[in-house]
């Protein structure tokens, strides 16, 4: 089982954000760390994370910071802002009720009531 | 034989000359796609191979500059903007240091002639600042780049220190004044034709609109330091 595309598409931000809430990380490794976690079944396009991130950016969720890595090249890094933290606590909440009733509704046994 | 920079400078020149791809981002993508080729040919696949397979998963450059467009949509035109304000205030700036130069070739008695005592060439020497300091801003609001933002501050604070260090020597008996009265004042005088002088201060007259004005936005960059837009 592969996430559909738009799971995939409404679920890059709060893994984006839940991600960089961990530590400072570079494109590369975002994928990499999600296509991990979820045993290469949330693959995203390696090109469309850049827009996203720079969408990100532009509404002050995250930062990002020139370095040079250890291969010697300039990297861009990212993090978290405050705004940013802010954000995932909230997107953590919806994701939470969505979660929470579609659990409740798979585990009982209930029907709608008329 | 293959050869991996050659050809990642052919796929840079694929991807540049679109206004929504900044060289910023393509170094980026640029890490990204040697990322990946270090990843699979250390799986074993050839460079070549690995590379083709990268450019692949990276995408279409024109859709990618598409999703670029999109993500920032106001960014065209604050580009559009920023060469426009900057290379605007840059002429002034020019015309602003030619002022100046004119009016160090001057002697102390022509310039109270011309412009009556309150405007030295100290004043020139404000304006080139201040106008100096409108690029530099204007550069900083437009721009990604947090490296500009952080020379736009350090000039400010250096600029402002300078302006408080003079204002002090002067309310302190004037050691601030004699100071710059240190700074050779005058420089050969056949170097601005005076025919020209009466042209200098019609731009001296913009400034005097212009300078609170960009004093003000330089204020404001300051109260409102992110100055970046919000949801």
């Amino acid at each position: 089982m592969t996430l559909n595309r738009e799971l995939t598409a409404a679920s890059t931000i709060p893994l984006v954000l839940s991600i960089l809430d961990r530590r400072e990380c570079y494109g590369y490794l975002l994928i990499k760390e999600v296509r991990d976690l979820s045993g290469d079944r949330i693959a995203w396009s390696d090109g469309m994370l850049y827009p996203v991130l720079r969408r990100l950016e532009s509404q002050s969720l995250i930062v990002s910071r020139w370095s040079t890595a250890e291969t010697g090249r300039k990297r861009r890094y990212y993090a978290l802002t405050p705004d940013g933290r802010e954000e995932l606590r909230r997107q953590k909440e919806q994701w939470k009720l969505v979660g929470d009733v579609l659990h409740r509704l798979w585990k009982e046994d209930a029907s709608c009531s008329t | 034989m293959f050869d991996l920079n050659a050809a990642i400078d052919d796929w840079r020149g694929r991807m540049t000359g679109r206004p929504d791809l900044q060289v910023g981002d393509i170094d980026e993508l640029e890490d990204h796609l040697r990322e990946i080729v270090a990843e699979l040919t250390a799986k074993g696949l050839a460079e070549q191979e690995a590379f083709l397979i990268a450019v692949h998963r990276l995408g279409d450059p024109d859709l990618l500059a598409g999703e670029f467009a999109a993500a920032d949509p106001g960014l065209r035109r604050k580009l559009r903007l920023r060469w426009i304000l900057v290379g605007g205030l840059a002429v002034l700036a020019l015309m602003a240091f030619a002022e100046l130069v004119g009016m160090m070739s001057l002697g102390r008695m022509e310039l109270m002639h011309v412009r009556g005592p309150m405007l030295g060439w100290s004043w020139g020497i404000l304006q080139v600042v201040v106008l100096a300091l409108g690029v530099l801003f204007i550069w900083k609001v437009t721009t990604r780049d947090r490296a500009a933002r952080s020379i736009f501050s350090h000039a400010v604070w250096i600029v402002g220190l300078l302006l408080m260090i003079i204002a002090a020597g002067w309310l302190l008996g004037r050691p601030g004044a004699a100071a710059i009265s240190m700074i050779p004042r005058t420089l050969p005088g056949d170097m601005i034709p005076p025919s020209l002088v009466p042209l200098l201060s019609a731009w001296t007259r913009i400034f005097l609109v212009a300078l609170p004005a960009l004093l003000l936005i330089g204020l404001l960059g300051l109260l409102d330091r992110g100055f970046r837009p919000r949801r």
